[in-house]
């Protein structure tokens, strides 16, 4: 296998984007892409689109292709619910690192808005084991994650105040990400009085409902050279599945199948959790940022609350998380957000990200934790600027 | 988060979708619902016993399986009350979804009936190891299910 490095990026707005359609949206982060990495459309022999499949298009990887006119390249889609792009992603480093291709694109491009807010709780609640879970018992997607955080806060002793900490950590840096849906502080107060969507899980706890989305052009070693002075290598992009039912989980204080893509992507990147300079963790729900820090070892189990009491995933912290606003305040368009970490990764290794919201780069890797579902996917990206 | 005036847009052909789901394999649960009897399916070959009940054995791929009456009797492992509801749900008073371990071993996921979804009844009353027991009940839309009640 070759190595593989990310050569160009780019991110559309995020937020309520009733103004374009899924290839206008797409195309927003594609140009840019390719400025970036120095491309033409033409120079793209790969193509993988990642869609959750939420608007009018049945083939939204050919409507995307089309609008951008990426015709000479192969292309396909692919689906891994909200790790979706992550997958995309892996899909394209394949390609590249099997020596099929020299440059692969992937992106990642979500239109969530065209349907009202309840189809889309109705569609994305299906998104479980849909006969076992929604049909009889109607389970949501804060439903879901509700389950593990009760297990949580039961079995460690966290308390509501805590979930209510990462959220005001992830909209502070939000608040000066141009890109972010949600451009405003807010306070644990302001948290704990929102109302109750899935107890214990309240408004603020929970990622809004967004458009958008991000691109991210791969290249071979010798290529991305030749493209780039500052390649971002991937070192590993590791995935694993977990089961459908929660009723065949083993425990609801964790995710196991981000445990286990972590493991396996530390292995193969040759690094402990501790070298890791910046993480984007999969926070769709304020429980998720917590139960993702465990899983993938920034600390013990039941430590995680009281790392983020301590302000240690801030900036200057022990290790900053989702310090470009997380899904929670940046937004959640499903299946942009794996290509949208990589982004925010990618411009933090450059050294080139937000002044306000670059964290200090020690030992050059950073990490993405990109979970589909309820830990139904889960994929973890190890990045590096050596 | 002020709600926005919309963008111009065209709104597109309705669609409505009603999927047929096949239940031949698993028949006997929910014939065994109707009657008032929890069941589930073992494997004759290695043993092992799935919920939901699976017509192939997912540890040996057998399909030779058995159907067992389960003893109804249960422990809480986790909840959540849902008050923003799916569509499809719309009509639905808030509900409890729990994941209770079965005395058997296998776990489940169902409505929880007989608590308040009051969030201070939900932060006393919800705790792991709640004993429960399952009883089976008839849908609004007449299809058999069953629910977990305190024991
Ligand atoms: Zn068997």
């Amino acid at each position: 296998m070759r190595r593989v490095a990310v050569v160009g990026v780019g991110h559309s707005k995020f937020g309520r984007r009733d103004d374009v359609n899924l290839g206008e949206l797409a195309f927003e982060s594609i140009k840019p892409a390719l400025e970036d990495a120095g491309l033409a459309p033409e120079d793209i022999p790969f193509l993988v689109v990642g869609n959750g499949g939420f608007c009018e298009e049945t083939l939204p990887a050919v409507a995307i292709a089309d609008y951008a006119e990426l015709y000479n390249a192969e292309l396909l889609r692919v689906e891994a619910a909200c790790a979706t792009s992550s997958a995309a992603l892996s899909m394209a480093y394949n390609a590249v690192a099997s020596g099929k291709v020299d440059v692969a694109m992937a992106v990642g491009c979500e239109k969530m808005t065209e349907l009202d807010t309840p189809y889309i709780v109705e569609l994305i609640g299906r998104a479980g084991f849909f006969f076992w879970e929604f049909q009889h018992f109607g389970l949501t997607f804060p439903g879901y994650y509700a389950l593990h955080a009760t297990a949580y806060l039961n079995q460690y002793g966290a308390s509501e105040e805590h979930l209510a900490m990462v959220a005001v950590k992830n909209h502070k840096y939000a608040a000066t990400n141009p890109y972010a849906q949600f451009r405003q502080e807010i306070t644990v107060e302001q948290v704990l009085k929102s109302p109750y969507i899935a107890w214990p899980l309240k408004l603020f706890d929970c990622c809004p409902i967004t458009d958008g989305s991000a691109t991210v052009i791969l290249a071979a070693e010798e290529k991305a050279k030749k493209l780039t002075d500052t390649p971002v290598w991937i070192e590993a992009i590791e995935g694993c599945g977990g089961s459908a039912n929660l009723s065949k989980r083993e425990s609801f204080v964790g995710l196991k199948a981000a445990q286990v893509a972590a493991e396996k992507a530390f292995k193969k990147a040759k690094i402990t959790p501790d070298k890791i300079d910046v993480a984007n963790v999969h926070d769709c729900f304020t429980i998720a940022e917590l139960m993702a820090m465990e899983d993938i070892g920034f600390c013990g189990r039941g430590e995680a609350y009281k790392l983020v009491e301590e302000g240690q995933t801030y900036i200057g912290g022990k290790i900053p998380i989702n310090v470009d606003g997380g899904l929670k305040a940046k937004g959640h368009p499903i299946g942009a957000t794996g290509t949208s970490m990589i982004y925010s990764l990618t411009k933090q290794l450059r050294g080139e990200y937000i002044k306000s919201n670059q964290a200090p780069i020690k030992h050059g890797y950073a990490l993405a934790h990109n979970v589909g579902g309820t830990g139904h996917y889960a994929y973890i990206t190890i990045l590096s600027r050596k | 988060m002020s709600k926005k005036e919309e963008k111009p847009f065209i709104a597109s052909r309705p669609l409505t979708l009603i999927y047929k789901l096949p239940i031949s394999k698993t028949l006997p649960f929910w014939e065994g619902l109707k009657q008032g009897k929890f069941l589930t399916t073992k494997c004759k070959n290695c043993g092992r016993m799935t919920f939901p009940p699976q017509a192939d054995c997912p540890s040996c791929y057998s399909s030779e399986v058995e159907w067992v009456e389960l003893s109804k009797e249960a422990e809480l492992l986790t909840a959540t009350a849902v008050m923003v509801k799916p569509s499809s749900f719309a009509q639905e008073e808030t509900y409890i979804v729990a994941v209770a371990k079965l005395k058997e071993g296998l776990k489940a996921v169902g409505w929880l009936k007989g608590v308040k979804p009051d969030p201070a009844e939900l932060k006393e009353k919800i705790k792991p190891g709640m004993k429960l027991k399952v009883e089976t009940a008839i849908s609004k839309e007449g299809n058999p299910y069953y629910v977990f009640v305190p024991a």
